[in-house]
Formats: C-alpha cells, structure tokens, sequence
C-alpha cells in the first residue's frame, strides 16, 4: 500500500464528506448536487489516465470571484453569515480539488474543510449531520496520520535535495506500507480515537457553558428557501388552499407529572404559541395588537420564578405538570405552553408557575395574554421546562392576590400595573411607539385604537351580520346576551355552543376556497362556503363571540397528538399548526379554551402515517430526539446533573470496593474458623490452590505458544493430529528464524524458506551455510515426512551451534 | 553509540494544530453550538495524545550509523543507519538527521557544512543528511539509508545522529540524540582520463627505450636455466635436459608494465582568473576559476591519472611539491592506489612551506601536474616545458582541465572496471552492493 495515494484518496474523501455534510447542514440540495458532481469530477480529471490540473493563476483568479461572490452574499444576506463563509469555503475547495496540490495545498484544502465543518456544526442539529461529523472525524484521523507520514517524508526528501545541490535528486523516502506497518497503523488509529474520542466527552461535559449565543447566525435554512407552512405569530386569512405542511419535527414535548411522564395516543394536548388579539380587515390579518405588546414585561427568569413561588404553598403541592419541550431548530421567540385539548365546555387556560431555560436569561411576559416571549431569538436547539397546576375553575387561586406571573386573570381582574399606560391618541404616537415586526401588522387608521375597554371585543366587519349569526345560534340553543353587556354568567356556555355550532355545521377543508373579490374571507366563511381550515374556525369562534360582546381572542400554536411510545413524549411536528380561540370567562374564571373545529378531521390530518416504516421512523426520531437533547441542546443543567451522577456514581463505586475488599479481607481472615481448619490446613489448600492457578497458566501458556508456532510454520491448513506433529518436529526452523531476527534478518511472510536461506547464502555463504543445510532439513520434515530421528536431531543440533557461532563471531 | 539525550519542543505543525483549536473553540464559545465543544474535545483529545506518545515516543529506539572508510567527493556516499526498537510502541514516521556542532543549526556553523578549513575548500556538504523510517516495529531491527554526496576531498566527521518523530499530530516534536562519531576520508574528483592522455604518456618510459622484459612470467621465451625443484614439469626442455644430462626449464618473460611518476606541484598558487574561458565540455570547466579551485582541479587530475593508471596496469609514483606529503615510489596495487588516493585526499592547502621548495631532478619520465597551463604530451618524450625548473618533463596544467578529462566518475565505477591484469577488485571499505554512481554531466570542480 503506498501511503501517498491512499491519502490523497482520503483528502479527496474527506473534502468531499465536508461539502456533502455542509450542504445538508444548510439543506440545500442543489447545492449538494452541484458541487458533489464538481468535486467528484475533480478526481478523475486531476487523477485520471490522463490528470491535468488547472493552472495556479486561474485558482488565484477563481479566488478571487470566490470573494467578491463572499462580499455579495454578506451584503445581499447579512443574516447568513455562516452559510456565505460555507460557500466561500466550498468555493475554495472545489477550486483547490483541480488544483496542482504540494503538502501545503494539501494542508491549506484540510483546513477549510475543517472551517467549513465549524460553520456547518453551527448549523444543523439533526442526528444525520451528527452522522456525518463522526464519519467525518474519522476520515479526518486517518487523513491526518497519513499527511503526516507523508508529509515527513517529502520534508526529509526536500532536505535531501537541498543538500544535494546542483547533483542528481537523491531518491524519494520509501513511502510503501507493508501488511505488518498497515496493521499496526490501523491498530494505533484506533486506539487513538478511542482516547481522544473519551477526551472529546470528558471536555465537552465539563466545558463551561454560557446558553447564550452572541450572535444571531440567521436561520439555518438557505436564504432562498421558501416560507414553510406551519406556526406563525400572524394568522392571514383568504391565501388560498393550504399544504399539510411539513412533517418534519419542531420540537418534542414531554410532559410530567409527580415526576412521572404522562401521554398516549389518544391524549392529545395544544401547544400554545401567540395570542392574536387584533384583526386587520384591510390584509385579514390577525395579529397581536400593540396594546398586548405594550403589556409585555421584560423580566429576568429567576425574578419571574420567585414570583411564583410566593405563591401559596398549598397551589405549588397540587398537581403540577412540567411541560419539557426541546425546540429542535427554530429562529423564533415564541415560547410555547401546553394546554389540554379542551372538551366540549372549555378548558382552563394556561397557569404559568415556573419556566427553566438555560437558554434564555431574559423573557418578557404579558399578563393580559399570558404570552411568554425571548427577548432574543432562539438559534438552534433549545429544550425549557413549563411548570402550571392542574386547575380548574373553582380551585383557581385567587388573581388579585398574586396578580403577576401565571394566572390567567380576566381583564377586569388585573390591575393596573399590568396594562399598558393610556395611550396617548395621536396617529405618530400610536405608530411609533408600538411598532412591532411586519408593519402592516397594525390597525388601519379608520378602526378604533384597542384599549382596555376593547381589548378582545373589537369587531368591525360586517358586525351586525355576525351578531345576528351569533345570536341566532344561542338564541337555537335557549341562550341570550346582551351585546353591550361586558360579562355574563352564560358567556362560557354561550361560547361553547357557538363552538359547537362551528363543530357540527361546518366542514373542516384544506382547500380554503378563495373568497370573492373584496369579500373578507371569514365573512365569506361564516356565510358562504361553510368551510376551511382550522384558523377559519377559530377565526369564526373569536369573531362570533365578540359580535355578541364576549372577549375572545385567537391562538396559535400546535396540536400534538403523535405520540413516541419509545421516548414517551410527544413529537410535535410543522403540519401539526392548530388555532384555536381562548374565552374571557370574566371576573374570577379566565380565558377558557374552545377549540372549534371538527376533531375528528383534525385527527385525520395529523395523524402519523401508518405502515412498514412508522415504527422504524418512531425508532430514528427518539435517536435523533436523544441527540439532539444529549449533545446538541447540552445545557448547563444537563451538564450538572451529568457531573453529579458521574461524581455519585465514582464514590459509590469507591464505597462500595472499599466494603467489598474489607469484606473479603474478614471473610479471609474468618475462613479457617468458618471451614473449621487450623491454619497449616488453610495453607495447604491456598498453596494447591495457587498451584493450579499456575499449572492452568503454563497450559494456556503452551496452548497459545503452540498455535503461535502452528500460524508461523502456515501448517493451519493441515488435521490437527498432522499439524500437532510437524509443530513440534519443526520447532528447529523457528528457532533458526529468532535467532536470524535477533541479528536483524527477517524473513517477510512473502518469502518462501528456501529463496529467504539462498538469499542468505549470496549474501555470505560462510556464515549462512548452516541456514540452507537447516532450511533442507525442514523441507525434508515438512514435505518430504522424513522422521526426526536421533541422527536427524544431532544434525540439526550441529547446524544451530554453527549458526550461532558463526552469528555472534560475526558481530562481535 | 555513547550516549543519549530527548528534547520535547513545538513544532510548526503544533502551532498550526493549536491555532485551529483555538479558533474552534472561539467558535463554540462564541455561537454555543455543542458540536462545536465535541470538536474542540477531540482537538484536546489529539493535544493530549500527543504530549503522551512523545513522552514515551523513541525511547527504547536504538540507532547506530554504518559509514564506509573512504569515498570520493562527487560521488554518493551511502550513510546506513540500523534501527532497533525496544520499546513495546511502534515508532512511526522516524526520521534521522546527522547532527554537528550545539543547536539544530551547527551544521551551519560547526559542521562539514560550514566549508571549514583543512583539506579543500568551502562546504563538504550541502545540509545535515536525512534519513526515514515509515515504521520500526516493536521488537523490529530495520535499515535505512540517507543520501549523502560530500562536495570536496577531506575528512568527513560525524558527531551524532538525531532520531526524531512528530507522530501522530506533528503537534509535538521528540527528538532522540545519539552520540556517535565516526570518519570518512574523502577523495578528490575522480574523472575518467582521456585515453589518448594516458596513451601517450605510457610510451614516455626512461629516455625513449622500449619496456624490457624479464624473466619470470609466461609470455615468450627467455632463456634456460637449470631447472629448480618447484617449476612446472612442463617447463622442462627435455631435448637439452637430454643433452645436459640434468633438467633443463625453460624461463619465459614478463613484460615490466610502463611506470608513470606524478609531479603535483602546488607550491604556487596561480593568480585569481586562470582558467579557461571558453567551456569545452559542458560542465567540466567553469569559465574562470579562482587559483584554489585550480589546485584542486591539479589534485582532481592527479587522483583521476592514478586511478586510471591503476586500470591500465601502470606503475605509479607520486610526489608533491608544496604540501606536506610522503613520496610514494611507482607500483601497481590496490593498496598503493588507495594510500595515493589517501594522500591526496589529505592535502592541506593551506599549509604550505614559505620557501618554495627545489623541484629537483626531474626525469624524463615525469609527469608534472600543476595549476596552471600545461602542455600537450603528442610525441614520445615531445612534451615541453611551460613552468620554471620542469625541463624536459611531461607538464599537464589544471587550467586546461578539459583537455585530459572526459567525464565524472565515481570510485565504484574504477573499482568496477576490468584493469590490464584481468582483475576488478573493490577498494577496500567501499561496499560492493553500492550502485555505480550514474555519470554526471555537471559539477563543480573544487
């Protein structure tokens, strides 16, 4: 094996596996398509019959444009810093793979490989990336060996050459690897990635963490990749028929309870993301209104968490579920809660009472929605834990006493500190102050600015039409309310039928018709086409319950309803977007959640799909969710606990050996009374003890000699009884052959005994004559059965001590 | 091997290594990314690897150089090194360097490299020769061999042999001291002589007389003589045995073989510029040659005639005017050729006496060889005289270097060449599995 060649195919390997790895990081596969096929072209032409490389000042020139294309990137995208130094690094090795390449380009083309790894770990999270950065440090171990060896021998060769001036090149260092030297690489290579590989853990345990990114990387998809359908902060209505969206997971959700995970399959819970309070007639839009916006606290997490934990001891010892969601790959500052799936009469809302994020420091939170916001993007994998007591509307805790964090107070019952300051009604003021995201995310200046008066009872589209809706439908139902009344007994079950209404005469299409020019969409809804997707639904809900005067708002969020039976979580997914709307049940009762759309066409969509595969596939995500949690969303409290159970672990491992060693040494002590023997007895039985420990010790000993000898002489092909013999009548030979490799002669395994003996004999035919009379004697036992007689044994006697004298007479 | 002595430094390749550790850790520490921190451990990972395998990297490593006595400048001077390992580790990527002088750096100012005073001038070598080993098994006895080609004549010194690895990261660099001295004599440049030269120079015997032959060899009658108990039966003339009445041999001749006796006169140094300007041969002649380089070029010439006379069967005698030598009288062996070449070889032109000492009497039969210009010997005894006191001697000058020679040799190509009496044999230290040094079209002379 010639070392050169293999490692340049290992260079070109590993170059390769770092542009494949780097465009699945940033999930382009164009890019992998483009670039694998110019890389893998690069072997044949620069390697082929006939390898020609490209001339350097066309690589400088291709440099070039690689930057002036970098500088393009970063002006056009500044968000995807990393994905235009992947291409800038990518550009360059393509350019280096045709190139004419010395040790230092070999060396420059392994580094940015290794930049475009760092850029590309950045990026991704996903176990498959995970996969390939394995496979990619091992190729990179033994790529790395190899340069060195054959980067030693160019050097040694160039300071030949050097020295040898205006004279012929001396030759090139014999760079050739015999089956021994490949063994014995192979078997180092090994060993040396399992110690760095345990080095690798060990500091990436106790490595210090921080949780806190100090930039913003931008989102780990192509700046050119299209919006994917899913959750969003804004609800736009009429876009035409949507997609199922992608199956791809979001994020897990593990729920707890006394410590004891909970879920099945058929408990589906709703992830809750924004609260849309306000909808914008103009681009029917739903959005979080600027007077929700301006409610938000930013708070650090652990005053947030001492705030509930001033709450009454009693609440904390209830039930208490713990929400564990571990955000695969986001860029968002949505923090998401979980609901139970309301029954037909509503659920309680969400009761915040403890949030851990290693994540996160800061977060800013509404009372008014109980919407929990990062003050910063999450970037890549994140994993926080929700805390909130099971409650239930007569045994929520009282919201005037600890009126901030968590409970979900009516609007009435929140006090004044936890609203936004009166808003001064001046067009600039009101656009200025509270712009927030997507400018068109606002009111339209002829609709009325939302106060606390208003918050979440606005409703100016086509209102008396959809009050005389709403008001048909209770009124069906033997229910009534006063529009202008602000909270009435009967408001939940008011809205509950107005959820039942939707439910049952409504049907649940994906297909979204679009509504007729300048008609609203949830008008049309309401009137006309009779059916949608679920935000039309909940849309629907919002807009029939305001019409009569009761809050309500819309929210997004998911439906998890898949659950992994293998990791006992939730598996969240893109596809599994919800809305839903949420009922200010008014003073001392909350929001309430209605969900009104049909659930069984809900399940229908969001069901996993069934076959072959489902469970191999369940099997991957609880790999790539273990990944994901263990390594990629490493937090410091993991990395705490870690310590601690190994820290626990190692004492009482040490424990539990010391009492173990002080047992045997009583138990030791106690054996002659416990076996009722004097002392000379119980020596006895050690020293025949001890001897049959030693005699089975020789016989694996001579075992193992004998197979050693067996696999020397290449007799393993022959019966046992043959092999058994001719081992023992040939020992000669092997004794010859030590002998000979002490003196540094060594017969390769290649070489037959008889060509190894003549080689020796022209070499010096003195001192090797007993080497080719030795050699005859043992062609004559091996194949021509010859016995090993006294005279045969005096002989081969003679020829050894001869060999010996004439050896070590030699060196002397 | 005396002794031995490690050191433990970064090199290039660790300052690499720790810079991208570096960079990767910014990396992690800057975007928090996880996979970066495994990144980082496994750099860790190889760091520590590193320091440990150079901690116990050549230490049961056992080195010791095999060098010929002598060789001749110009030509590969094969520098073999066996390799033992001891140790229970396999070494990887071994690489041994010869070592002069303190530092890494004393070849440059201590060693052969330095070009330091003695015998010839400037550099003996061109840099520390190097040798590799991909991989020394534990327990394995290998050889290896560093290519090594001495520029001038002289004494070449070794000091000690540095046994150096970088493996597995080139992070960290150990490196392994042996101290073993050992001394290779140089000889001159050797070039083949051109036939004619050595043609005419062979009929240049005593004053014109033809070579003599003697009694002794097998060639023709000579003579009878009573026969003596050890002569062959065969050489009994039994007819005059008959009529002496008592045994009769038959003495054959033996041809003298030409005897040539070498002047090399160095007791001037030429001035700067004497040479000649126009290359004849490419390679052979530099356009101008400073004077030293032309006293080389006499001792070259020198070296190249008794080698070449040695093949041809010629008896030769050497004297040297100016340096301190031995006058060697004329005969043919390998011995005598190798003590010639030795004393040539050991030429100190540096030391010279500051009287110029008398040439003496000169024969005929001499051949003077100094470095200026020479003369071109066509005729019997038609040679002139072109230096002060040489009349009537054969006079060859280095200035006209090219005139004589041909092409480089090598000492191994000489020995390997058939001389007159039918033998080839091979000087003594040189090795006979040594490949004839590939004839060379350029090269200094000097």
């Amino acid at each position: 094996m010639n070392t050169v060649l293999l490692f340049r195919r290992l260079v070109f390997a590993q170059v390769l596996l770092g542009i494949a790895a780097s465009c699945m990081a940033e999930r382009n596969p164009g890019l992998l398509l483009v670039a694998g096929a110019i890389g893998a072209m690069s072997w044949y032409v620069t390697e082929g019959p006939r390898g020609k490389t490209i001339p350097r000042w066309l690589v400088n020139v291709g440099a070039l444009l690689a930057v002036g294309w970098l500088i393009i990137e970063l002006t056009t995208h500044r968000a995807y810093v990393v994905a235009a130094m992947g291409h800038f690094t990518l550009a360059l090795q393509l350019l280096m793979l045709y190139a004419r390449k010395a040790d230092r380009e070999y060396s420059q083309l392994l580094v940015l490989s290794l930049l475009q790894m760092i850029g590309a770990s950045v990026l991704s999270v996903s176990m498959i990336y995970g996969v390939f950065l394995a496979a990619y440090c091992v190729v990179a171990l033994a790529t790395v060996l190899l340069f060195h060896l054959t980067s030693t021998a160019d050097r040694v060769h160039q300071a030949n050459v050097a020295a040898a001036g205006e004279g012929p090149n001396p030759a090139r260092p014999n760079t050739f690897a015999t089956s021994a030297t490949r063994k014995q690489l192979r078997y180092s290579a090994i060993g040396m990635g399992l110690i760095c590989g345990v080095i690798a853990m060990a500091v990436f345990v106790v490595m210090p963490r921080t949780g806190k990114s100090a930039i913003d990387f931008g989102s780990t998809n192509s700046a050119r990749t299209p919006a994917q359908t899913g959750f969003s902060n804004t609800v736009r209505l009429g876009a035409g028929p949507i997609g199922t969206g992608s199956r791809e997971p979001m994020l897990n959700l593990k729920l707890e309870t006394f410590g004891q995970p909970i879920g099945w399959e058929d408990d589906p819970w709703l992830v809750r993301g924004a609260a849309l309070d306000a909808y914008n007639p103009d681009n029917h839009t739903w959005f979080r209104s600027h007077f929700a916006i301006a409610s938000d606290r930013v708070t650090k997490i652990d005053t947030l968490n001492h705030k509930t934990e001033t709450l009454d001891d009693d609440w904390l010892l209830r039930r208490q579920y713990t929400a564990e969601i571990a955000l695969r790959d986001s860029r968002q500052r949505t923090i998401f809660s979980v609901v139970p799936v309301p029954t037909r009469a509503g659920s309680p809302s969400f009761y915040l009472t403890r949030f851990e994020s290693e994540n996160l420091r800061d977060v800013a939170f509404s009372s008014l929605d109980q919407q929990l916001r990062a003050t910063e993007s999450i970037v890549g994998a994140a994993t926080y834990r929700v805390s909130w007591p099971s409650t239930s509307r007569r045994t929520r805790p009282p919201a005037t006493a600890n009126p901030e964090p968590g409970i979900p107070p009516s609007l009435v019952d929140l006090p004044e500190t936890a609203l936004p300051p009166p808003l001064v009604p001046t067009p600039e003021r009101s656009r200025t102050r509270f712009q927030y995201g997507n400018p068109l995310n606002s009111l339209p200046d002829d609709q009325p600015v939302i106060t606390r008066d208003n918050y979440s009872r606005l409703w100016t589209v086509e209102p008396e039409r959809v009050q005389a809706l709403a008001l048909r439908i209770i009124r069906d139902a033997g229910l009534d309310r006063d529009p202008n009344a602000r909270h009435t007994a009967d408001d939940l079950e008011i809205a509950a039928v107005l959820a039942d209404h939707l439910r049952l005469r409504y049907r649940y299409n994906l297909d979204n018709p679009r509504p007729r020019g300048g008609e609203d969409p949830l008008i049309a809804f309401l009137f006309e086409t009779r059916q949608g997707h679920c935000e039309l639904f909940a849309a629907g809900l919002t807009a029939l319950c305001r019409s009569i005067g009761i809050p309500a708002r819309l929210i997004t969020g998911f439906r998890a309803s898949e659950f992994n039976a293998v990791g006992r979580y939730y598996v969240v997914r893109q596809s599994n977007a919800h809305a839903w709307t949420e009922v200010d049940g008014g003073p001392s009762i909350g929001w309430q959640t209605f969900d009104a759309t049909p659930p069984d066409r809900v399940e229908a969509e969001h069901s996993p799909p069934d076959g072959l595969f489902a469970s191999v596939r369940e099997l991957y995500e609880h790999i790539e969710f273990a990944w994901i949690k263990s390594v990629v969303a490493f937090d410091s409290q993991t990395q705490k606990s870690v310590i601690e159970n190994v820290t626990a672990t190692v004492s009482a491992t040490t424990r539990r050996g010391n009492n173990t060693l002080r047992t045997w040494i009583d138990q030791l002590k106690s054996l002659p009374q416990r076996l009722r023997m004097g002392h000379l007895e119980v020596i006895g039985i050690a020293l025949s003890s001890l001897g049959l420990v030693v005699a089975a010790t020789i016989l694996i000993r001579l075992y193992v000699v004998r197979r050693r000898r067996v696999r020397r002489l290449q007799l393993t092909a022959l019966p046992p009884e043959q092999r058994r013999g001719l081992s023992r009548r040939l020992r000669f030979y092997l004794l010859m052959l030590d002998m000979l490799e002490r003196k540094g002669y060594r017969r390769p395994a290649w070489q037959s005994p008889s060509s190894f003996a003549q080689e020796l004999a022209e070499a010096n035919p003195l001192r090797f004559d007993p080497v080719v009379a030795l050699t005859e004697q043992f062609y004559e036992i091996r194949f021509g059965n010859r016995p090993l007689d006294d005279d045969r044994k005096k002989r081969i006697r003679a020829h050894l001590k001869q060999l010996e004298q004439s050896i070590s007479s030699d060196s002397a | 091997m005396a002794s031995r002595q490690s050191r433990l430094r970064i090199g290039s390749g660790g300052v690499l290594y720790i810079l991208v550790s570096g960079v990767i850790l910014a990396s992690a520490i800057y975007t928090q990314a996880n996979l970066l921190f495994w990144g980082f451990g496994l750099m860790v990972g190889g760091l520590v690897l590193s320091i440990g395998v150079a901690a116990i990297a050549l230490r049961g490593l056992e080195v010791t150089r095999t060098v010929p006595t002598h060789c001749a400048a110009g030509e590969p001077l094969p520098l073999r090194y066996e390799i033992h390992n001891r140790s229970w580790l396999p070494a990887f990527a071994v690489v041994l360097r010869e070592g002069w002088g303190k530092g890494s750096r004393g070849w440059k100012t201590e060693g052969p490299a330095a070009g330091v005073t003695g015998a010839g001038s400037g550099r003996m070598l061109g840099g520390p020769p190097h040798a590799w080993a991909l991989h020394v098994g534990v327990g394995q006895t290998l050889q290896t061999q560093a290519p090594c080609r001495p520029r001038r004549r002289g004494r070449l010194h070794f000091e000690r042999i540095e046994a150096s690895t970088s493996f597995p990261f080139s992070v960290i660099h150990k490196t392994v001291i042996f101290e073993q001295t050992d001394e290779v004599l140089v000889f001159p440049y050797l070039y083949r002589v051109r036939r004619q030269l050595l043609s005419n120079l062979s009929t240049t015997e005593g004053d014109g007389r033809e070579i003599q032959p003697k009694p002794g060899g097998s060639d023709e009658f000579f003579g009878l003589r009573e026969y003596r108990p050890g002569d062959s039966p065969r050489m009994i003339d039994w007819k005059r045995t008959a009529k002496a009445g008592k045994l009769v041999a038959r003495e054959m001749t033996m041809p003298r073989p030409p005897s040539m006796s070498l002047v090399l006169d160095l007791r001037e140094t030429p001035p700067i510029g004497v040479g000649s300007k126009k290359p004849t041969k490419k390679g052979l002649v530099e356009a101008a040659a400073s004077g030293r380089q032309l006293e080389e070029r006499a001792i070259s010439l020198t070296a190249s005639m008794i080698c070449d006379a040695y093949l041809r069967g010629f008896r030769v005698g050497l004297r040297v005017l100016g340096p301190e030598c031995a006058v060697y009288a004329p005969r043919h062996s390998l011995i005598h050729r190798t003590r010639l070449l030795e004393a040539l070889a050991e030429l100190d032109l540096g030391r010279k006496p500051a009287t110029a000492e008398a040439v003496g009497n000169l024969r005929r039969s001499d051949v003077v060889i100094w470095a200026g210009r020479g003369s071109t010997p066509t005729a019997p005894g038609g040679a002139s005289a072109s230096g002060a006191g040489r009349a009537g001697a054969t006079v060859l000058g280095a200035a006209d270097f090219d005139r004589y020679v041909t092409q480089v040799t090598g000492l191994a190509d000489l020995d390997h060449a058939p001389t007159r009496n039918g033998d080839g044999p091979s000087a003594p230290g040189v090795p006979r599995l040594n490949p004839p040094a590939a004839p060379v079209e350029s090269g200094g002379v000097g």
